[in-house]
């Protein structure tokens, strides 16, 4: 049975990148339990280095650490693998058109490159949007056959995902089953919702988790849309314009409810032709904040809700786990603890209600 | 008549390729494009252009693409007023004085006509020299898959039916013929103009009847069966849970018009057939590159024929048949490869007593165009790729054929999974379905016999009449090779006019250079023109198994891949209701929130005492929602605040209120609001409730 510190479980390049900063910068040993099918797929995630958040701490902590993978990304799969662009961020329902403004506010105060956009300025239609500039992006399909090759050179254990049991001891250790290959771990970390979802202690998940349907798609080029990158945070909505023209877009809905997402957020008239589709299952945190911390007494850890800035923080969380994090650092995923009182760190996609 | 078609066999009565479904006696022009062409009564326009000489559907970047049955446009009739959805080349039937013009994509920056700056000189030069064109000059970057054109046409018709099959091949009617037995009303939809699919071609295996004996005896209790409605030239493109939706080619008279169909029946079988997978060589898409069963389709059916030779170059026994009826006519084999080592086929020995003489183990390295509009080919051992074999030869026509790919691309529409079978190289099915069951060779049948077995199994699986499974299919051709491995050559970087697959989505292999350097660079810069993109497409079934093949795709994900990626493109389903936030009316931000209570997500802001106030302002028209305060007038960082505007009335007329730390708000005190660059000074005055905590 081979023994390593840590198996991260996940579906996208935050589990990917958490594993690598564990072997690169702190010499764990590490499994990295993934479905290799993710290179090929239609993409589910978009890596950005912004946190569509109102909470400082969170604004604060993801200026502080956003340029922390550039070394290693570049340095593991050239330096194409990350661009600048100047995302959209578009609020429909009141409460997220709010969060938008408290949010362009403040990064505004922070000196960020940011700016609203006339509310007519989408299609005619009544929208908060703002549109902040020099975010970087990840071009994971450019990132994945490298970076599974560097961990691979590391001595990185990689496993699928699909069909893996994990058996989890008291002391926080699990005994893993992958394949035919037997694993003990230190720590089990599921990296992001998928995994959270999949291998999540189904009868004692905390009650910010809530699943959600999801689909991801890509279309056919799509004239007439000046944003290369729109999000809509309210139902994790992202739609991209490649180079091309063509677009991937995803979002937490059915893909029967994602035309009315391309109405909303990007305009009324757009109706694409889908080259690819996917459906898939995921969680959503109900209170929109970043989750860090064990699941139950003594169980897994889970990471969730970082949005798409979950690549970025990759290092701190890598930090975090080795105890080696800064006071800032510690204090933060120490408040997104998801067995602690959530209302003060509740954030934009959180529910609307009173503050308390 | 003979010089305006001259890609058209002559006539024999007792040949298989004899054009059974044209009339020669019938001959008729129709203009496509402004250029009359030649056709004889039961021609398509496809056959038309082909025999007339037109081999080259447009350009692909720079590199020319073939016309073939596999890959045609869209054209549009004009002059009498027809609005119908358009029609494509293959299932139109030729009429007398009909005119058409090939049709630009509604997006038309992804296929429109080529920008041919002296177009209209060349084609004064063809008028006034009298020759015939031979290219289409469409520019082909860009998906332009008929099914997305025609999924956005009206419904013309509904046709309801008990049993929908899909397909006409052997399979296909033994599903229909079973369900009539069984009292069911069946609607079998066919895209060609006559039952029997591939019969003809595949032929039979030993002790069974001939191909045409067997159809016909299948069609016996079938014709004028008032169960049963027939759908000739017409092409399902989309199916789900109770419905099909076809396109239809309707010929009135001289008038040709298309139709949306709509079926709707409690079950569905499919009855597709295979698709075949083409050889990837660099080249292996230019004009005069034709598969196996296309040419024996264009031949048996109409007569058609490129040029007077040809080179074969297969893994499929079945293709050298084509060779041998080839050269019944008259046709010249300048080479027949089989890229298998020791092929064991009926077809070999025929060949030998022909004087066609069979090399193995040989593959094609690369093919290029060659003078007077012929092919260049390079052959290479199959074994060994890059071992290159002799010189090049040249034919005016070059036969290729990959083996074959069950055409699953219907039941990946309908919910249907697949996976990679590694023994038969192809994805097959993995799931059943409760409505639509598969049949023929879908359903893993290779044969005529199995396929009526696999049909009546479809049936009555359905209908849970009985458990439809039919054991030992593959085994019973033991007198043939099973098909090889799709043949690939090595393919460099250079190798740009590679592709994965014969149909439309054009897509091509992920090339990765083993240049360095300098030689590196000038590759990367030559491929950074504007290749179309190669991820952003929908894909074939072909392009998966060739994706596998080639190692760019794990076997574990094929099925996967092709769920994601191998329906018929199509657009995102309509909602009928806004999902995108809580509404879709025209929000102001604060319209449907208690202005008077801040949001959930400034719990806890500044700090356990925050506390809510009213803030009297000098100028409040430039104060908005999210501006924070602070306690000096000084520009500050956001971080320095001590409350920030929560309510905020956009005229400035109303109470301003915001959030606040415990000690900032005291009463009374000044305060500073930022809006950008600008700060206006303040006063804390308590709320009305005066409890102020929140």
């Amino acid at each position: 049975m081979q023994q390593l510190d840590f198996a991260i479980v996940g579906t996208g390049l935050r589990a990917a990148m958490l594993a690598q900063e564990l072997v690169r910068v702190h010499a764990k040993k590490v499994g990295l339990f993934l479905d290799r099918l993710v290179e090929h797929q239609i993409s589910r995630e978009i890596n950005l280095g912004l946190a569509v958040s109102t909470r400082p701490e969170t604004l604060r902590m993801m200026t502080e650490i956003e340029g922390d993978i550039v070394p290693s990304l570049t340095r593991i799969a050239g330096r194409h693998v990350l661009s600048r662009v100047h995302p959209v961020i578009v609020g429909v329902a009141p409460p997220m058109a709010q969060g938008l403004a408290y949010m362009y506010h403040y990064l505004k105060g922070m000196e960020g490159e940011i700016e609203r956009l006339p509310a007519g300025d989408i299609k005619g239609h009544r929208r908060e949007a703002i549109r902040v500039r020099g975010v970087r992006l990840v071009h994971d399909r450019l990132v994945w056959p490298a970076l599974f090759d560097w961990l691979h050179q590391q001595g990185a254990v990689l496993q699928e995902r699909t069909g893996m049991n994990i058996n989890m001891r008291k002391d926080g250790s699990a005994r893993i089953g992958a394949g035919a290959d037997l694993f003990s771990a230190h720590r089990v970390v599921l990296a992001d919702e998928g995994a959270l979802l999949e291998h999540g202690p189904t009868e004692a998940l905390p009650e910010i988790f809530q699943p959600v349907s999801c689909c991801a798609i890509e279309t056919d080029p799509v004239a007439g849309l000046n944003d290369h990158l729109v999000l809509g945070p309210e139902k994790g909505f992202w739609a991209r314009r490649q180079k091309n023209g063509h677009m991937k877009m995803s979002a937490a809905v059915p893909l029967e409810e994602m035309a009315g997402q391309i109405r909303a957020f990007l305009s009324p008239s757009i109706r694409p032709r889908l080259n690819g589709r996917r459906t898939y299952r995921s969680l959503r945190v109900r209170d929109g904040a970043p989750v860090s911390g064990r699941l139950a007494q003594g169980g897994m850890i889970g990471i969730a809700g970082f949005g798409h800035w979950g690549a970025f923080a990759a290092p701190a969380l890598a930090r975090w786990l080795c105890g080696s994090s800064s006071e800032s650092e510690k204090s933060f995923f120490s408040r997104h603890d998801p067995r602690k009182d959530r209302r003060p760190v509740a954030d934009i996609d959180g529910a609307v209600g009173e503050a308390t | 008549m003979g010089n305006m078609m001259p890609d058209r066999l002559a006539f024999d009565e007792d040949a298989l390729f004899s054009g059974r479904l044209i009339d020669r006696g019938r001959p008729l022009k129709f203009t496509l494009d402004g250029h009359v062409y030649s056709a004889f009564r039961g021609d398509t326009l496809l056959s038309a252009l082909l025999a007339a000489g037109v081999d080259t559907a447009g350009l692909f970047d720079d590199d020319p693409i073939g016309l073939t049955p596999s890959f045609f446009p869209l054209v549009r009739p004009v002059g009498n007023g027809e609005t119908g959805c358009a029609l494509p080349l293959d299932r139109t039937p030729a009429t007398s004085d009909a005119r058409y013009v090939t049709i630009t994509q509604p997006d038309a920056d992804i296929h429109k006509r080529a920008k041919n700056r002296n177009r209209g000189l060349k084609r004064l030069a063809q008028g006034v020299l009298r020759k015939r064109p031979t290219s289409l000059e469409l520019t082909l970057n860009g998906n332009f898959s008929p099914e997305q054109i025609w999924s956005q046409c009206p419904v013309d018709e509904h046709v309801e039916a008990d049993l929908i099959v899909v397909g006409a091949g052997v399979g296909g009617l033994s599903a229909a013929r079973t369900a009539i037995e069984n009292g069911l009303r069946v609607a079998l939809i066919e895209q060609h103009s006559l039952v029997g699919g591939d019969a003809r071609f595949f032929g039979a295996v030993e002790g069974e009847k001939r191909p045409d004996a067997f159809v016909h005896d299948l069609m016996l209790p079938l014709e004028d069966n008032p169960l049963l409605n027939i759908f000739f030239r017409t092409r399902a493109f989309h199916v789900e849970n109770g419905g099909v939706t076809a396109h239809q080619v309707l010929q009135e008279g001289k008038t040709v018009r298309s139709r949306i169909l709509s079926f709707s029946a409690a079950k569905i079988v499919l009855a597709t057939g295979a698709s075949e997978k083409l050889p990837l060589f660099a080249g292996n898409r230019l004009p005069g590159i034709c598969g196996a069963r296309d040419a024996f389709r264009l031949a048996a059916n109409w007569g058609v024929w490129r040029g007077r030779d040809a080179a074969f170059c297969t893994a499929s026994s079945v293709a050298t048949q084509v060779a041998l009826l080839a050269a019944d006519m008259g046709v010249r084999i300048v080479k027949l490869a089989d890229s298998r080592e020791r092929p064991r086929s009926r077809y070999f020995e025929f060949a030998k007593a022909y004087g066609i003489s069979l090399t193995t183990g040989t593959q094609v390295e690369q093919a290029f165009a060659a003078a007077r509009n012929r092919v260049g080919v390079q052959l290479e051992l199959a074994a060994a790729p890059g071992e290159r074999l002799g010189d090049p030869i040249e034919t005016d026509r070059l036969i290729v054929c990959g083996g074959w790919q069950a055409d699953l691309s219907l039941w990946h529409v309908a919910g249907g999974q697949s996976e990679w079978d590694p023994q038969r190289a192809q994805l097959v099915r993995s799931n059943r379905l409760d409505q639509v069951e598969l049949a023929g060779y879908g359903a893993g049948a290779t044969t005529m016999s199995q396929c009526v077995e696999s049909g009546k199994a479809a049936v009555l699986q359905l209908g849970r009449m009985a458990q439809g499974h039919v054991r030992g299919w593959r085994e019973s051709n033991r007198h043939e090779s099973a098909d090889g491995p799709l043949p690939v050559a090595p393919l460099e970087a250079e190798s740009t006019d590679c592709f994965l697959d014969g149909g439309f989505s054009l897509l091509q292999p992920m090339v990765r250079s083993s240049e360095t350097g300098l030689k590196a660079l000038l590759l990367k810069l030559k491929r950074s023109a504007p290749r179309a993109p190669r991820i952003a497409r929908s894909s074939s079934l072909n392009d998966v198994g060739a994706k596998v093949l080639l190692g760019e795709l794990p076997e574990r994900y094929a099925g996967l891949y092709a769920q994601e990626r191998c329906g018929f493109p199509d657009y995102l389903p309509e909602d009928t209701e806004m999902t995108a936030g809580t509404s879709d009316k025209n929000h102001h931000i604060e319209s449907s929130m208690d202005p008077t209570k801040p949001p959930a997500f400034l719990s806890g802001r500044f700090g356990r005492r925050q506390t809510t106030v009213r803030l009297h302002c000098d100028a409040p028209a430039q104060l908005e929602t999210g501006c924070p305060i602070f306690s000096g007038n000084e520009i500050q960082t956001s971080d320095r605040a001590i409350g920030v505007i929560y309510s905020c009335p956009p005229t400035g007329q109303g109470v301003v209120r915001a959030l606040m730390t415990g000690n900032g708000a005291k009463a009374g005190r000044p305060v500073f609001v930022r809006n950008g660059t600008t700060m206006v000074k303040c006063d804390v005055r308590p709320t009305a409730s005066a409890s102020g905590k929140s």
